[in-house]
């Protein structure tokens, strides 16, 4: 092993049809660490999720995990699953990110079959631990997707994606499309993987708030660029780039003017 | 959170086949097939004679208790011809039905799927296919292969495989993009194992849909090939050929050995185009 | 006082017995006077979108309603098709979630503008004269242009901000909001939230705003009403609510709800998930959640009563419980 560890994205780019989607993005995270990838959409960062996972080929830039690239596309089985166990990925709407006609069980069950085929024996065990880690029970564990609400479903996709025990766990807008109350557990549930886990995590959201509750650092993105990063304690409360500024300032609060804001955003343009 | 559990209990047969009513036409067509496989499979036994029994005497008979459909030309029971020949009618368009749609599967999820040249390679291959006329190809190959079933099935099969071919191919493109195909690649399934166990179950309702429409319209064209004397050849029976025979004997006036054959036809037709266009209308009920 | 503009009576509504009779709101009352904006806040199956919805006659089909939905004093569920129509085009407009579906990709923007007011019986070059400046205050540079423009060549915020232009151009008395940016990006929502404000302040309109998002809610609304599986659990002034709530669903969601603050304490999660009524058990359907509920909770449904300066349906919110 060489280079330093954990994810290094160095120049990531990608295009389509002739428009430049993601320009350049760099950005590290330490083994166990969570950084938060922030902005609006179009501005690439589903983008760059998908080409970390290897769901899209990166038009140029490199990705090293743990010193090792992750740049050319995985050659035979071998490679493929290695792949896998590097970075696994939460979509966004747990009601399309499941196969309808698999139960939930045996739907992680399948992972665990395909990248640990030797632990027959307790490969029940681990699925029900797994389940039990997101708050899931033997009940809901036979159930198809459709009998189970949009909150476990996304349990399930926690627990489908972490059954690869993977080192990055890339979460894109995982909570977005949960109601606010399911919202806050799905949070206080990964911060009590990660704390118990040590997956790192990657956060992709357009919710600052959110960001601020779940990582250490925020990249801030725009037009396929990164614009600002830092801890994300420091970008949220002394935000450098005017664009950060911006985005801080939409977030809608008690006492807020979005007046002030609009016509602050007319100005510069 | 325990509102929305309930054990899944297996439903009985027939209850799961209910919420397929799609009214009382639907139901009306799925008997008509029933009693048209139900016909074809016990044909030696329920028909009153043999349908290539020559009886020159009581030729074209009107319909009486001996023969309830009358006879032919040639003194042979129609009723029996009738029976014998929903074997051949519907056995033509199961082959055709089963290899263009296994041709289609693969094709389509191919191109589908891999995307790329494979595609472009493959789509025009099918749009070449699609834009021959399929009985032209037919009789083409009867004319190198000679008459019979097996030349207009082979014909037939190739020339709908590019209707299944691009249903596949739109559907397959289509869910390769949903989330729930994505994350099997994320966890690192090869694209063959993915199409066979998770993309094909999930499109097989669509495309069966299509394949029950195209039943119908096979049994039409090998019927027609039949009619124009190049499919199934006398005597056996055979609907097509029967409406052949039955246009001399319309001309003295007996309207029978022709005009059954083509009801059956358009029952069945009709039945398959209905069971197909309820299937789909179903899926799409479901998709909403 | 002035004399509200929209008045919700005790709205119960049902769908059909052919569909597995199920109630999907419970007694919900509300009232929007001139000039105010009211919030309508709740999670799924809270029943918010059915309300809001009825206000213009829309609901559920075959469903079956009781109680009165009053705009200018008529009640809108005895309205014949006339009427209804009229009320649509004059008194009461709706911007909905997602522009997109609003509008009909095929026409032109000024089509889609002038349409009602060619209707209305107003001159093609006075509609498209009003167009031009309804565009305008939107904040539409160059309204002439934009209206020979087709909605996919429009971004999701400037497409949501010809919705309500549109909505404007009857200069109804009432607006109903249902979710109006939460297909919208945050900055774009702050711009679309800042058009509809402004407008509305300046003619005087009465807004009914519907909404997930507790925090947009407050940022916009006077007072605010909590949804909880199809029945209002909690009425109060804006400030008012978030000082002092007095229902634990309410608390609830306000703890729940991340903060973008410095020093704002982390999400504090409400176990189980939102029912919908038809889901609802007997009793307070808050009480398999809450965290104060006692037997009696799961005994006897809370009526909404006077506590403190708003309502709330909780019998124990005289009790402090929340202090």
């Amino acid at each position: 092993m060489s280079g330093p560890t954990g994810l290094v994205v160095e120049g990531l780019r990608k295009g389509f049809g002739g428009r430049t989607v993601v320009d350049g993005v760099s950005f590290t995270l330490p083994p166990g660490g969570s950084l938060g990838i922030v902005g609006e959409s179009g501005c690439g960062k589903t983008t760059t999720a998908r080409m970390l996972v290897g769901l899209e080929r990166a038009d140029g830039g490199t990705v090293h995990l743990d010193g090792v690239d992750r740049s050319m596309r995985p050659r035979g089985r071998a490679g493929r699953l290695e792949r896998a166990r590097g970075i696994q990925l939460v979509f966004q709407d747990p009601y399309v990110s499941l196969d309808p006609r698999i139960p939930v069980g045996a739907c992680i069950e399948e992972v665990r079959r395909l990248h640990f085929p030797l632990d027959r024996a307790d490969r029940r065990h681990r699925v029900a631990e797994l389940l039990d880690q997101v708050g899931l029970g033997e009940r809901e564990a036979a159930e198809l997707p459709r009998r189970l609400s949009g909150g476990q479903r996304q349990r399930v996709a926690i627990a489908r994606a972490l059954a690869a025990e993977p080192k990055v766990l890339i979460l894109d807008e995982a909570v977005a499309a949960l109601d606010v109350s399911i919202q806050a557990q799905i949070l206080d549930l990964l911060a009590g993987i990660r704390r118990a886990s040590g997956v790192a995590f990657l956060f992709v959201s357009h919710d600052l708030a959110v960001v601020r509750h779940l990582t250490e650092e925020v990249a801030v993105l725009r037009g396929g660029r990164v614009v600002e990063t830092g801890p994300t304690v420091r970008v949220l409360t002394e935000p450098q780039h005017p664009y950060t500024r911006l985005l801080l300032d939409s977030v809608p609060r008690r006492g807020w003017d979005p007046g002030r804001i609009a016509a602050g955003r007319r100005a510069p343009a | 959170m325990s509102a929305v559990l309930t054990p899944a209990v297996r439903r009985p047969l027939l209850r799961r086949l209910r919420p397929l009513g799609n009214g009382p036409l639907f139901t009306v067509a799925v008997l008509v097939l029933g009693v048209l496989v139900l016909v074809a499979a016990l044909a030696p036994l329920i028909a009153p004679y043999d349908p290539e029994a020559l009886d020159l005497r009581s030729s074209l008979v009107g319909s009486s208790a001996d023969h309830l459909l009358g006879t032919d030309q040639s003194g042979r029971d129609v009723l029996s011809r009738l029976l014998y020949g929903a074997r051949t009618g519907l056995l033509g368009p199961l082959l055709v039905v089963g290899l263009s749609t296994a041709g289609g599967l693969l094709l389509g999820t191919v191109a589908g799927w891999r995307g790329g040249w494979a595609d472009a390679v493959l789509s025009r291959l099918m749009d070449l296919v699609f834009s021959v006329p399929g009985l032209l190809v037919a009789i083409m190959f009867v004319a190198v292969a000679g008459p019979g079933l097996t030349a207009p099935v082979i014909a037939m099969a190739v020339a709908y495989t590019p209707y299944v071919g691009r249903l596949v191919h739109g559907l397959a493109r289509q869910e390769k993009a949903r989330p729930y195909l994505e994350s099997y690649r994320v966890q690192g399934w090869s694209g063959w194992t993915i199409c066979v166990r998770h993309l094909l179950p999930n499109i097989a309702p669509t495309v069966l849909a299509q394949s029950a429409i195209n039943f119908g319209y096979a049994l039409m064209d090998l019927a027609a090939l039949s009619f124009l004397g190049f499919g199934v050849q006398p005597p056996a029976a055979d609907w097509g050929a029967m409406i052949n025979d039955g246009e001399s004997a319309l001309q003295q006036g007996a309207t029978m050995p022709a005009l059954a054959p083509s009801v059956c036809i358009v029952l069945a037709v009709v039945a398959f185009g209905i069971v197909g266009e309820g299937i789909a209308d179903r899926l799409a009920r479901r998709e909403r | 006082m002035t004399p509200a503009l929209l008045e919700i009576d005790g709205l119960s509504v049902r769908l059909p017995a052919a569909r597995a009779a199920r109630p999907i709101l419970d007694g919900v009352s509300l009232s929007v006077a001139a000039g105010e904006t009211v919030g309508l806040v709740g999670e799924s199956g809270s029943g918010k979108s059915v309300a809001c919805r009825s206000v213009l006659g829309l609901l559920p089909q075959g469903a079956g309603a009781e109680g009165q939905v009053r705009v200018g004093g008529r009640d809108v569920l005895t309205l014949d098709r006339t009427a209804l129509r009229e009320l649509r085009s004059r008194k009461v407009a709706m911007v909905f979630q997602d522009p997109r579906a609003a509008v009909d990709p095929l026409h032109r923007i000024g089509d889609f503008l002038t349409e009602g007011l060619r209707a209305a019986g107003v001159p093609a070059d006075r509609a498209t004269a009003r167009a031009a400046e309804l565009l305008d205050a939107v904040g539409i540079e160059d309204p002439r242009a934009a209206m020979r423009r087709r909605p996919h060549e429009f971004s999701g915020g400037m497409l949501q901000r010809v919705v309500i232009a549109a909505a404007l151009a009857g200069e109804p008395d009432l607006l109903i909001a249902d979710e109006p940016t939460t297909a919208l990006d945050v900055t774009t929502q702050a711009e679309v939230i800042a058009v509809l404000t402004r407008l509305q302040a300046e003619r005087g309109t009465g807004l009914l705003f519907v909404t997930h998002d507790l925090e947009l809610a407050a940022a916009v609304c006077d007072r605010i009403h909590v949804m909880y599986a199809g029945r209002i659990v909690e009425t109060r002034a804006t400030d008012e609510l978030f000082a002092r709530p007095r229902h634990p669903y309410t608390a609830g969601l306000l703890a729940c709800t991340p903060r973008i603050d410095p020093g704002a304490p982390p999400p504090r999660p409400v176990p189980g998930r939102p029912l919908s009524l038809a889901e609802a058990p007997a009793g307070c359907a808050f009480a398999a959640r809450c965290a104060f509920a006692e037997p009696r909770c799961s005994a006897e449904t809370p009526a909404l009563r006077p506590h403190g300066d708003g309502l709330a349906a909780c019998l124990r919110a005289d009790e402090g419980i929340l202090a």
